[in-house]
């Protein structure tokens, strides 16, 4: 601080920061038990939770570093993709992590990372994600924040209807999807393109009350696509309806309207250039056209029949003519030119089934098959295939035939409360590494250190005078449990709290002279200390030891401090 | 030869003076105001202190009033009704300044240090008032605080409609069961319900057909499923054959609760205190919700203690 009262100024360490986190997620979790107990929730508290999540968002911003923040967009990202999510309540646990289990993987590491040694429980996940939630939504616009805040509350209390608008406008981002009335009143449907079904996306239609997800296939492909479909999202699908018109995906452009306008109305002209186009190309325009303003622009079926006739009678008419013009082209090249008429007439006829020419084709009955067939030029279609199938990697392919299918969504999934473990509900300590690595710097004499190695005089005393010394030095608390590896000489006093499916170790091991301190949040519930001890009695470098432990343990977040005739040699924290 | 590109870097603008703004709010007692740029000590406004709060490379400066910074600085000395008042209009004009923040999006770690510190002096402090020492030790290893009558007097605490209300709040906030209620002495403070507790399914529409017929102006729930046991129907009554929508409510158990809310016992001693002809104080709310905690809550379940937050200006108007 400077001398001047009138200015003053503060360093702020990270070490504040944790301070501050702690305090403003505990009350949080105040006014959270404070609703459930009380099963009320007054608006001035509602802001002053919104408050407390901006201040906890603020320091989970500062304290992350890069690869946390990669943890936190992946988290984020989640609520574009499935806003379903904004929903998620702690005391449902249970019910997220089986839903999603990465989402809620991801935010089990984020919550053991931020809080470190101090970790007492997921129960501060619903705050965390709440922070996330305003850190996500910086970039968005006004009206999308105040969404999000609305959803910012102590406990999840979102109704159907909010659920369900959360949802479907955070859809409205990245998928194009068509909500479509069922049979009865109570029926929900919605159209969404086939690369976007997913097991996931139907659960959170499940959970939204959707009783069918809908979407397009190629009916040519059906056998196929429906299977792939079957395994993907692992339920039920029925054929709803055939040769139905895809859904539009984007709104055209003018100039796309014009280009429409001029085709209707040069119908001669336009026609016969476009009908001489692949036909995969036509239906790509055909579709561009359908979605432009301008009605009856263009249909490939006359453009092709017209077109193939104009080829036609123009090769014929032109052969006769150049052959009665004092023999400009040999017989040979005549027969040539009827030759070709004849096979392409052939290899369309069959291609297009039906040959109408000059009129319109009839709408086919739903169930007739596949009669819409547009063919082009076969003189073009060598030159022209380079381009038709950039087109299909890039804009994917057109459906010949396309066909609506159904996936049956099951009926709404019961979401299963939380039981919170005696930990969560008591008020234990939440961080033991400071007062181990005090006793790991607790000097003894070279006896009573002697006395963790075995020997023929000590056999059944075997660290008992150590473990003596160093236990009355414990505060009351620590559950003081032991564990001897009497071939590596390491004595391990531990405690373990429970916050499911996490466990906290908090634990001191000690060998002659050599003491290691550490905390580990694991999903074991047993840990092997033998091989623990054999890992940290071992000639390796510390930070080998710290690898091994670290994959021993399989933790999320592993703080190890290694200590020298009770100096601190290493300190170091490794997270998953 | 010449300097001028090297003196075009070098140009920089200085400020004297708070701008005209944080001047504003300063003139308008504001306990808490922040300023973009820094300026010269001189002309830091009479009794306020320009603090610059630095965490990593970022700098956030604040105008507070220096008897504040010393509340703020040593929560529990000084007088504690000044602090109260101060830390709760500090925590106001904190809390304008982070709506903006919410309003835009923005984050500010320092600032989020500020209102922290804030919550906890501001409970510092109605520990002072309430408690006049740590006094014995009790069973558990924990000190007992020993309270200060005169606040107890000055809050009603001694009043037994006000004491039952408060024993009331914490059994709420321990979540208690009836029995423990009973036991804790305050079942006659709470109302008294009987909660059914079933499983609602929304009716198809065959079952709608089922339960229901048309009564000439709207579907009626048929005699027969209108005593049905353990389970009831409810229906939308409305003129429209074609609109088919109910719930069946199948009743699992029948149990005997409280119907409370701690903001109604609140309210209550509020009523009853201006009853008395007392115009309760700023911070008698906060008071003696932190009694609770102390006297009832936080020997059982640190937990659970009532949320306390400063409360705003107006609120003492």
């Amino acid at each position: 601080m400077t001398d001047d009262l009138q200015k003053v100024d503060i360093e702020f360490s990270e070490g504040d920061v944790n301070e501050n986190m702690a305090k403003i997620m505990d009350a949080m979790e105040r006014l959270r038990i404070s609703q459930q107990t009380n099963k009320e929730l007054t608006s001035e508290n509602k802001n002053e939770y919104l408050h407390l999540a901006y201040r906890l968002a603020s320091c989970v911003e500062a304290l992350s570093d890069k690869e946390m923040v990669e943890k936190m967009n992946e988290v984020v990202k989640q609520f574009d993709n499935n806003p379903i999510f904004f929903g998620y309540d702690f005391s449902q646990d249970n019910f997220w992590r089986d839903f999603e289990p990465e989402f809620t993987k991801n935010l089990d590491r984020i919550v053991i990372g931020l809080a470190g040694d101090n970790f007492s429980g997921l129960r501060d996940k619903h705050h965390i994600l709440n922070a996330l939630k305003y850190l996500g939504s910086t970039n968005e616009t006004l009206e999308r924040r105040l969404e999000v805040y609305d959803t910012i509350l102590p406990v999840s209390t979102l109704s159907r209807e909010k659920y369900e608008h959360l949802f479907l406008t955070g859809l409205k981002g990245n998928l194009d999807f068509k909500l479509e009335t069922g049979a009865s009143d109570n029926q929900k449907n919605i159209l969404v393109p086939l690369e976007k079904v997913s097991l996931q996306l139907c659960k959170s239609l499940e959970l939204l009350g959707f009783n069918y997800l809908e979407t397009i296939i190629d009916n040519d492909l059906m056998g196929v696509n429906s299977l792939r479909l079957n395994e993907k999202v692992n339920r039920n699908i029925s054929v709803l309806e055939r040769n139905v018109k895809q859904p539009a995906k984007k709104k055209q452009s003018k100039f796309v309207d014009l280009l429409a306008h001029i085709t209707r109305y040069s119908k001669p002209l336009s026609y016969l250039a476009l009908g001489a186009l692949p036909a995969s190309i036509q239906r790509r325009i055909e579709k561009r056209f359908d979605q432009s303003n301008v009605e009856n622009a263009f249909n490939p079926n006359v453009a092709s029949c017209y077109q193939s006739w104009i080829e036609h009678l123009g090769i014929l008419g032109g052969g006769i003519y150049l052959y009665s013009q004092e023999h400009m082209i040999s017989p040979v090249m005549l027969g040539a030119a009827i030759a070709y008429g004849v096979i392409d007439g052939i290899i369309k006829g069959v291609m297009m089934e039906h040959f109408v020419a000059g009129n319109e084709m009839p709408e086919m009955p739903v169930d007739f098959g596949s009669p819409k067939r547009a063919v082009g030029s076969t003189l073009l279609k060598l030159p022209l295939f380079p381009l038709e199938k950039i087109l299909d990697y890039t804009c994917g392919k057109i459906m010949k035939n396309p066909a609506k299918v159904g996936v049956q969504l099951k009926e709404k999934v019961s979401c299963q409360t939380i039981v919170l473990d005696d930990f969560e509900k008591s008020n234990a300590p939440r961080n033991y590494q400071q007062m181990l690595e005090k006793l790991a710097q607790y000097p003894l004499s070279k006896e009573i250190e002697d006395n963790l190695v075995w020997s023929r005089e000590n056999h059944h005393t075997q660290g008992d005078y150590f473990a003596d010394e160093i236990v009355n030095q414990m505060p009351v608390g620590f559950a003081r449990k032991e564990y001897l590896a009497r071939e590596a000489g390491a004595l391990t006093f531990y405690d373990t709290l429970t916050s499911k499916p996490y466990t906290k170790f908090s634990g001191l091991t000690c060998l002659p002279g050599r003491r290691f301190a550490y905390t580990f949040v694991s999903e074991k519930q047993e840990e092997a200390f033998e091989e623990l001890s054999g890992i940290l009695g071992s000639d390796e470098s510390f930070d080998k030891k710290l690898t091994a432990m670290f994959d021993l343990t399989t933790s999320e977040y592993l703080h190890l401090t290694y200590f020298r005739d009770c100096k601190k040699i290493e300190d170091k924290t490794v997270l998953r | 030869m010449n300097l001028e590109s090297m003196l075009k870097n070098k140009t920089r603008v200085i400020r004297r003076t708070p701008s005209n703004e944080a001047l504003e709010k300063v003139k308008q007692g504001n306990k808490f105001v922040v300023v973009d740029e820094d300026f010269d000590g001189a002309y830091v406004p009479r009794n306020y202190t320009l603090i610059t709060m630095n965490y990593k490379q970022d700098k956030f400066r604040a105008l507070v009033p220096q008897s504040l910074l010393f509340f703020m600085a040593n929560p529990g000395e000084g007088n504690a009704d000044d602090a109260l008042d101060q830390i709760a209009d500090f925590y106001g004009d904190a809390g304008e300044f982070e709506e903006d923040q919410i309003q835009d999006g923005r984050t500010s770690v320092q600032e989020a240090n500020w209102t922290t510190c804030g919550r906890e002096a501001y409970k510092t402090y109605l520990i002072n008032k309430l408690v006049k020492g740590t006094g014995r030790i009790g069973g558990d290893g924990e000190p007992i605080p020993e309270f200060n009558d005169e606040t107890l007097r000055e809050l009603d605490l001694f009043d037994d409609y006000v004491l039952y209300r408060t024993r009331a709040m914490a059994a709420i906030a321990l979540n208690l069961d009836i029995n423990q209620i009973k036991e804790f002495g305050v079942g006659d403070v709470l109302k008294h319900i009987t909660i059914r507790q079933g499983k609602t399914e929304k009716l198809t529409r065959e079952e709608f057909k089922k339960v229901t017929c048309w009564a000439g102006s709207h579907y009626e729930i048929k005699p027969e499923y209108k005593n049905e046991e353990g389970v009831y129907y409810k229906i939308d009554k409305r003129h429209d054959p074609g609109y088919m929508s109910g719930e069946k409510v199948t009743i699992h158990e029948e149990r005997d609760t409280f119907d409370v809310k701690i903001s109604q016992m609140q309210n209550e001693i509020r009523q009853y205190r201006e009853g008395k002809g007392k115009k309760p104080g700023r911070h008698d709310e906060a008071l003696i919700a932190q009694y609770v905690n102390l006297r009832h809550i936080a020997k059982q379940n640190s937990r659970a203690q009532l949320d306390i937050q400063p409360p705003k200006k107006e609120e003492s108007k």
